[in-house]
């Protein structure tokens, strides 16, 4: 029996989506972020490490599924592991698609800024003092700007545009999608040159370069440096969110997932090192401490640095345009594909209509979306720190976005290692690869990264002891942190169950 | 994509000291390089500067100096290039320290990963291209088609 199924129209449409898909929010700020911390350039000794024996041997498993079944996750892994696979499949997409939720409404705080960046956000050096969070002054300023531009029923309209954006990108699935990276992709990579350039031309911009790649060994031994570079990988190529595997699905049975790891891998990592001297320029000439989060760098210290970059206003609001107009394409192109992944699991499952399966996952995720951002509108003193606004959106992305993927991957390279088997993986990809993959892929596969996989995991959740967020001062919503992952387990477990049990159509 | 809390509160911070009372602590010159004497003045003068060489960091380093002058007059010379925060007297502020010339081990590491990163995906981009009937076939699905399990 055959069932006609999308392809792409190139190999470059799928390279661009695939690439889109791992280069996001993360990649821009969050690798220097890491890199500051961990030594500068001795990080890259854990970075390279992650990403040949973590990072790509994953991204070629998850391919693998998608190519040779032609299925998105749920379904190639009930191909070939059964039923159990199915549902770590469906736990994935599930988590998939409680991260579209609240990226989502981190892009609609992002395009805020974009539009804030034609009035009053970006002025020639803007440094005004302030007491944050609760006495906000008149003066222009990246972070009082944000918290009151939150606190306003504007990200709101720019959340549902998203949305809106998203669904217009997937509304004939390859081809839509092929179209939109073909000219959101290579703009990110001009805008990142764009910024690199500025921040080498900048007095001193080379000192900061040189401080993101000399390397400080002191830190290496240090077992937080190597959880860090392990995890920091896993996500930032986008792996155990089933995004990889239902793109892979759209390609030909013969196409060679081999090269496409490599070149995906090494796209998304280059790009990393482009925005690590962007940012390490900027912020090291202006002396900013690049240690943070991709929120706190995105929304107030790099802002900080595009106020220094003239004294003329339209140049340094230009940069700062580009600076969020950036944030806003990389976040896109990787919302369309965290919303691909569900969508195209419950088209493979039920047999229903493209259209249908967005409407389905959208009427839910963009109400979860707007609620993400609601706290902040509703009462505005909860846009600060240690207030259910931004905590609500830590703690979310704490248990799912470090935990469920990680567990997931985890799962989902053992169930393919041990039950499917490793070594039948490894012929299957070398069938159609030019580059023919050792039998170090089966050791990797079935031994090694489950067993770093697990060690990441133990010792996040060591670390997390006694329970993540138990510390904030909340009053009168101390019990969040124990109501999150158990709200997130219970629903995303259930949903999987769920999907899992029902008949498949045909 | 984290947002810890904790964390954005010490940037907060970090912040608002580097901004709000950075005239307090004067430098001269006003970019240190490595190695070279750096004039400092604290305003109202302490006795001991608190240095912290990448601050917020898994390798933070501190260094204290201490001066015997009333004036809050203090020399300092950076072991360290890179981003160190000043403290003194409840004041603080942040400093970039330049490198004496250029960083061989930074540039070393910089043109290693430049060409592993951008050496594999343009060896990766040639061997995609190479054979331009590849990955054209096989459009429809055979479910009969199931490696052994």
């Amino acid at each position: 029996m055959t069932k006609k199924r999308q392809n792409w129209d190139s190999k470059l449409g799928f390279i661009l989506a695939a690439s889109g898909s791992a280069i996001g929010l993360g990649n821009i700020v969050f690798f220097s972020s890491n890199a500051y911390q961990y030594g500068g350039g001795a990080f890259y000794i854990p970075y390279f490490i992650a990403l040949f024996v973590l990072g790509m041997p994953i991204m070629m498993l998850e391919f693998g599924l998608g190519s040779t079944t032609r299925k998105s996750l749920p379904m190639a892994m009930r191909e070939y592991t059964g039923r159990k696979g199915e549902f770590i499949g469906w736990w994935s997409v599930m988590a998939a698609l409680f991260i579209t939720m609240y990226y989502i409404a981190i892009l609609g705080w992002a395009f805020t800024m974009m539009i804030g960046s034609f009035g009053s956000l970006f002025e020639p050096g803007i440094t005004a003092p302030f007491t944050p969070f609760t006495e906000p002054t008149p003066e222009p300023n990246a972070m009082v700007y944000f918290f009151n531009t939150i606190a306003t029923w504007q990200p709101l309209l720019f959340i549902v545009l998203l949305w809106l954006i998203n669904l217009t990108i997937l509304r004939t699935g390859t081809e839509s999608i092929e179209k939109a990276v073909r000219v959101f992709v290579p703009t990110m990579w001009i805008f990142m040159i764009i910024l690199v350039i500025r921040g080498l031309t900048l007095d001193g911009g080379f000192d900061g370069v040189m401080y993101l790649f000399t390397p400080d060994f002191e830190g290496i031994s240090d077992p937080s440096v190597w959880r860090g570079a392990f995890s920091q990988m896993f996500f930032s190529l986008s792996l155990g969110m089933g995004t990889m595997t239902a793109y892979a699905s759209y390609l030909p049975r013969d196409a060679d997932q081999v090269n496409n790891s490599m070149l995906v891998s090494f796209l998304n990592c280059s790009f990393e090192f482009l925005a690590g001297i962007a940012i390490f320029s900027l912020l090291f000439v202006f002396a900013l401490n690049p240690a943070g989060t991709t929120l706190s760098l995105s929304f107030f210290v790099i802002p900080q640095g595009i106020n220094e970059l003239s004294s003329t206003p339209w140049v340094v609001r230009l940069f700062g345009f580009l600076f969020y107009l950036l944030i806003v394409m990389a976040g896109i192109t990787s919302s369309i594909s965290l919303i691909e992944s569900p969508a195209s699991a419950l088209m493979d499952k039920f047999k229903i209509s493209r259209r249908r399966a967005l409407t389905f996952i959208a009427v839910p995720a963009m109400i979860g979306s707007c609620l993400f951002a609601l706290p902040q509108i509703i009462d505005p003193n909860l846009s600060g720190n240690g207030t259910l606004g931004l905590t609500l959106l830590d703690l979310t992305d704490h248990w799912v976005f470090n935990y469920s993927l990680l567990i997931v991957g985890f799962v989902e390279v053992l169930l393919v290692g041990w039950i499917f088997g490793a070594e039948n993986l490894r012929q299957a990809l070398n069938e159609h690869a030019k580059l023919k993959i050792g039998r170090w892929f089966v050791v990797l596969v079935k031994y090694l990264i489950p067993l770093i996989l697990l060690v990441v995991i133990v010792t996040s959740l060591m670390s997390d002891w006694p329970l993540y967020g138990s510390a904030y001062d909340m009053p009168g919503y101390t019990w969040l942190p124990v109501f999150i992952p158990i709200f997130f387990l219970v629903v995303s477990l259930s949903i999987a169950f769920m999907l899992t049990q029902k008949k498949n159509r045909t | 994509m984290r947002a810890t809390s904790s964390v954005l509160m010490v940037l907060v911070c970090l912040l608002v000291l580097s901004q709000g009372v950075s005239a307090q602590i004067e430098l001269e010159p006003l970019k240190p390089t490595k190695g070279e004497v750096v004039s400092v003045t604290v305003e109202p003068p302490t006795d001991s500067l608190l240095l912290v060489y990448r601050p917020n960091s898994a390798v933070a380093r501190e260094e204290w100096v201490v001066s015997d002058q009333a004036d809050g007059h203090f020399e300092w010379t950076p072991s360290d290039a890179g981003v160190v925060a000043m403290a003194a007297g409840g004041q603080a502020r942040n400093v970039s320290v330049r490198f004496a010339g250029v960083s061989e081990s930074g540039i070393f590491v910089m043109v290693l990963a430049f060409c592993l990163l951008f050496g594999g995906a343009s060896f990766a981009f040639r061997l995609l291209f190479s054979d331009p009937e590849a990955g054209k076939h096989t459009q429809e699905l055979d479910v009969s088609h199931r490696p052994d399990t």
